[in-house]
């Protein structure tokens, strides 16, 4: 097979890992070596889904031993084996990378033959780029479950970001999809021991979102688990594909919807620092309801229009149309004895439209045409 | 933080107005810095777009590898950026020689640091590098091997070519040689229903 194919084979193999970070605050030293970082990473394209893609990202072979019942790779399914040898794999990366095609490496694996001999392969490969091709830019590498706590240490010295998916929100879940996965022994033990490993950029994980019934309150539990516990720097979610040949080809897609609903209140709850306990408050059935769950939860959680030259942070960032930023302009413009009006709320940047009917202006808010009928 | 600090590469801006500037810089501090003012917004508008250039280029922008190891392109800027463009890239790959044409003016970059700007054509200029460079063995960048990788990327559950577009203004795309699928760009409103 050439390396054509394994590119195409392998690479389409490893597509369905999310995270496309490429951000990382490592310096690296000396001016003998190829490659560096970006603090806020660097996109290089986007797929036709309007992904990015800045990372080459690939599995050094498709061939696993698991029976992961929503993967093509598993050994419930026929494919082409492909593998890469790690010298092939560290010579096309290379050349992309002169190109300027990538910003670094996700390397990923199916279990071949048992984890630890597959990732000793792939730190053979991620070795040779740091050592013989000097290259000091970024390595994200995937944790496969099971695998030896010393192989995991020497991944963390060479690579910027270490991940190993959970794929599932709980034991129970997992054990739907899987019967060779064990939920604790095999994943969470491997997450703690990284938690105590020096990574530059941490870790990460996935989650299948819909291979089985769960809902997304079990699924925001785990991550708010995942984020507090294992000190994750993000968790990912993959709305479900049903894929051919796989036993869940038959099974609804995931709507992408649900995905990005996930999205937003993960986002809320690392980055404006809204507690998980009032989204439990908005959920249906256990679901997030279909809209922005920002929207439902200002409707939720705030008990009139909130009064811009007032409101605490706390409040003005519930608004939907104000996030973080705009928020603290509002508070330091107010600490400057700046009057807030529309046109300045619009200048530093709150998004009129949708925060309208949810704040108060100098005394004025929108009305609405309810309030006229009688 | 400086008055100033938020506003380093408004400068290189193409429609840069001084006055404009100097109107900024005496008003109050806090509400230039929170952009409330319809001067500082639009002053901070251009910073946005010259800093949104020079990522969109650093991300965007392909390099070919001559056999002698240098690696050249040829681009277009809205902006003032060639030197950053050109510092970025020698920081990325210090030990290769880079050149980099706009405006017919090329800017190259050596290993140990040197920079110089000249008005020869990029294939003048890196035909003049080559001469000093041993020729390598190891192959050159492979546009084959990027579009093989970028097509197994695709996804047809996942297709929103309007996402595409937002993401990756088509300018990027044909103005450094980016090239696609025909199919991927050859669409019609069926795509976008």
């Amino acid at each position: 097979m050439n390396v054509s194919e394994k590119i195409r084979i392998l690479g389409a193999a490893g597509k369905w890992d999310v995270c496309a970070s490429s951000a990382s605050t490592r310096k690296p030293a000396g001016t003998d070596r190829i490659g560096n970082l970006a603090a806020g990473g660097i996109c290089h394209s986007f797929t036709d889904g309007g992904r990015c893609v800045s990372l080459f990202k690939t599995l050094l072979t498709n061939d696993c031993s698991f029976d992961c019942k929503y993967c093509q790779n598993s050994t419930h399914c026929r494919k082409h084996a492909a593998e890469y040898e790690p010298h092939e794999l560290a010579k096309v990366f290379m050349s992309l990378y002169l190109g300027n095609y990538v910003e670094g490496l996700f390397l990923s694996s199916g279990v071949c033959r048992d984890p630890d001999s597959t990732t000793e392969k792939m730190l053979d490969a991620v070795r040779l780029l740091r050592q013989e091709h000097r290259f000091q830019g970024y390595i994200h590498f995937k944790v496969l479950p099971g695998t030896d706590k010393d192989l995991i240490r020497q991944a963390s010295e060479c690579a910027d970001r270490l991940s190993i998916n959970i794929e599932a929100p709980s034991s129970s879940r997992l054990s739907e999809m899987t019967d060779v996965k064990d939920y604790d022994a095999d994943i969470i033990r491997r997450q703690k021991w990284m938690r105590d490993m020096r990574i530059p950029s941490g870790q990460t994980t996935q989650i299948v979102v819909g291979t089985s019934d769960e809902t997304d309150q079990e699924i925001l539990e785990a991550a708010r688990w995942e984020y507090s516990e294992m000190r994750l720097k993000r968790v990912y979610y993959s709305a479900f594909q049903p894929l051919e040949k796989t036993p869940l080809e038959a099974r609804d897609k995931t709507p992408l919807e649900r995905e990005h609903r996930l999205y937003c209140v993960d986002f809320m709850m690392r980055k404006y620092g809204i507690p998980y306990e009032e989204f439990r408050d908005i959920l249906q059935d256990g679901n997030l309801p279909e809209g922005d769950p920002k929207v439902h939860l200002a409707r939720q959680a705030l008990d009139g229009p909130v009064d811009v030259n007032a409101a605490p942070y706390e409040d003005l960032i519930r608004v939907p149309g104000i996030g973080p930023q705009s928020a603290r302009r509002i508070i330091e413009l107010r600490q400057a004895k700046a009057t807030i009006n529309r046109s300045r709320l619009n200048s530093i940047g709150v998004v009129l439209k949708r925060a309208d009917p949810f704040i108060k202006v100098a005394g004025n808010m929108q009305t609405t045409m309810g309030e006229y009928v009688t | 933080m400086s008055h100033n600090a938020g506003f380093g590469l408004v400068k290189r801006h193409r429609d840069y107005d001084m006055r404009l500037h100097d109107t900024v810089l005496m008003q109050d501090p806090t509400l230039v810095k929170n952009c409330a003012t319809p001067e500082s917004k639009r002053l901070y508008r251009m910073q946005r777009e010259v800093s949104r250039c020079l990522h969109a280029k650093k991300g965007f922008l392909r390099l070919k590898r001559s056999p002698h190891g240098i690696l050249y392109a040829r681009t277009e800027l809205e902006h003032d950026l060639a030197d950053l463009l050109l510092s970025h890239f020698h920081h990325r790959y210090p030990t290769y020689h880079i050149a980099l044409e706009h405006r017919r003016m090329t800017y190259i970059a050596a290993p140990g640091g040197k920079k110089t700007v000249t008005d020869e054509s990029l294939e003048e200029a890196v035909l003049r590098l080559e001469a000093s460079l041993p020729r390598e063995d190891s192959g050159r960048t492979d546009e084959t091997l990027w579009r093989q990788y970028y097509d197994s990327q695709m996804s047809k559950e996942r297709r929103n070519l309007r996402l595409m577009d937002k993401m990756m203004p088509r300018r990027y795309r044909d103005k450094d040689s980016y090239e696609n699928k025909a199919e991927t760009f050859s669409r019609s409103l069926v795509d976008y229903a």
